[in-house]
């Protein structure tokens, strides 16, 4: 196919210069093989090209002012001090991010409630103790009965034997006291019904007032002719003896926190 | 100075600074105005050295600053910072006209009749006359000798555009100094 000059235009200059190959070169070749203006054209653009290399060669030698280098190295000095400025940054950003972590974990650990709700214990005791006792699971196994409120819990509760006060165990039960989940051990006193309640995580006690019975430390929450309360922490739970009877309660407590406590 | 940072600038003294002089006198034949020149030149210094990273050992280290200058060179232009000075030369005729450029006619030794005859500035000049696109084209490829397909990257346009800003403009020129040829013989 005969190729028109507009054709190969663009390959006339590279083709002077020597730099065609391959298709591009066969082409251009083929066509000023045959037509006399674009051989003509590519020996003028050799020509020129000639001359403008030449005229490089053969220009003066400009240089730039010293001045310019001088600035060219100060920039280079501040480029390379910036991956220092940067690595700084970064470790600085890090470590007030472990800073925020840190006390973030600080922050969450104080603000969760941990007081025992030793007024909420006593308000669902003095409910339960009015009407007939319906455990969720009666038995009169200490053993089973802390099994059975671990599973619910999700807590090492211990089994509690109040045999030594005469109590004797009939059931458990798992309550809600305003969102926060308690085991309850109900037990036949002498005097009636006493409860141990159990309330995993809640062991701040220090709003109720300190007691001391046999050598054993208890937090008391106690009002005349009223149910009364006797509270410790173990393990990571709250322990409270609820029973309508303050001298009973006390009792209770001291065998229910030695009972907790034995190995 | 860092360790990395030391050791990138003993390379970067190798490697591009043997053509820091050339390349202010590409600059210089690019703006044609020595504080610009300087001015292209520390910019592209600058920049070569922050993107040292991107250069491939082994290849052409000129081209690659070329290629950096010319877009440093057009950046400038684009912004309407600074403009390049324009040389008249009369014997140059439209841009729509180029492709009609007559074959030389005497066929026996067209070219090298003319181009003994021409010095320096009248290559210069018509270099010069020639609208910015060619000249810049013509400059990368013929002046500074990098290759066709450094100045389309330089310039970030085809190859095949690069090809045809050369050949109008080395015509442009041809056609430039032989009006002049004449018209000294004439006078």
């Amino acid at each position: 196919m005969t190729m028109k000059c507009s054709d190969v235009q663009e390959l006339l200059a590279p083709y002077a210069d020597g730099v065609l190959v391959d298709d591009e070169q066969r082409r251009a070749e083929e066509h000023i093989s045959r037509c006399e203006g674009c051989r003509l054209r590519v020996e003028a653009q050799q020509g020129i090209a000639t001359a403008l290399r030449s005229l490089k060669r053969s220009q003066r030698s400009e240089a730039p002012s010293e001045q310019v280098l001088r600035e060219i190295r100060a920039q280079w000095n501040r480029l390379d001090a910036r991956p220092r400025r940067q690595f700084r940054l970064q470790f600085a950003s890090v470590a007030a991010l472990l800073l925020v972590c840190v006390f973030g974990v600080v922050w969450a650990r104080l603000a969760v409630d941990r007081s025992f709700p030793a007024s909420l214990i006593l308000d669902n005791y003095k409910q339960v103790s009015t009407q007939p006792l319906q455990p969720d699971y009666p038995t009169t196994d200490p053993a089973n009965g802390a099994k059975w409120l671990r599973s619910r819990l999700h807590a090492p509760v211990p089994p509690v034997n109040l045999s030594l006060v005469n109590a004797h165990l009939v059931g458990v039960s798992v309550v809600m006291l305003h969102g926060t989940q308690a085991g309850q051990m109900f037990f036949h006193t002498p005097a009636g019904m006493a409860a141990v309640y159990v309330v995993p995580g809640k062991t701040a006690l220090r709003s109720l007032s300190a007691a001391q019975m046999d050598g054993n430390h208890f937090y008391a929450l106690t009002n005349v002719g009223q149910p009364g309360l006797y509270a410790w922490s173990y393990n990571g739970m709250g322990f409270g003896v609820a029973d309508n009877v303050a001298s009973e309660a006390e009792a209770c407590a001291v065998a229910a926190q030695r009972s907790t406590s034995m190995p | 100075m860092s360790l990395f940072s030391s050791s990138k600038r003993r390379q970067f003294e190798k490697v591009a600074m043997p053509f820091y002089k050339s390349l202010f006198q590409a600059a210089y034949r690019l703006t044609r105005q020595r504080e610009w020149a300087e001015d292209l030149l520390q910019e592209t210094m600058v920049r070569a050295y922050e993107r040292f990273e991107l250069f491939k050992p082994g290849t052409n280290c000129k081209g690659w600053l070329l290629t950096i200058l010319t877009r440093c060179y057009l950046n400038d232009l684009d912004k309407g910072r600074r403009r390049p000075l324009t040389t008249s030369f009369d014997a140059v005729g439209p841009e729509s006209r180029l492709w009609d450029f007559a074959a030389p006619e005497d066929s026996t030794n067209p070219v090298s009749i003319v181009m003994n005859q021409v010095i320096d500035h009248q290559i210069e000049a018509a270099l010069d006359s020639l609208t910015e696109d060619f000249r810049v084209a013509v400059l990368l490829v013929d002046v500074e000798e990098i290759s066709y397909q450094e100045a389309a990257d330089a310039l970030e346009i085809p190859i095949g555009t690069v090809r045809s800003r050369v050949f109008r403009g080395r015509m442009q020129i041809r056609q430039a100094l032989v009006r002049e040829l004449q018209d000294t013989e004439l006078s």
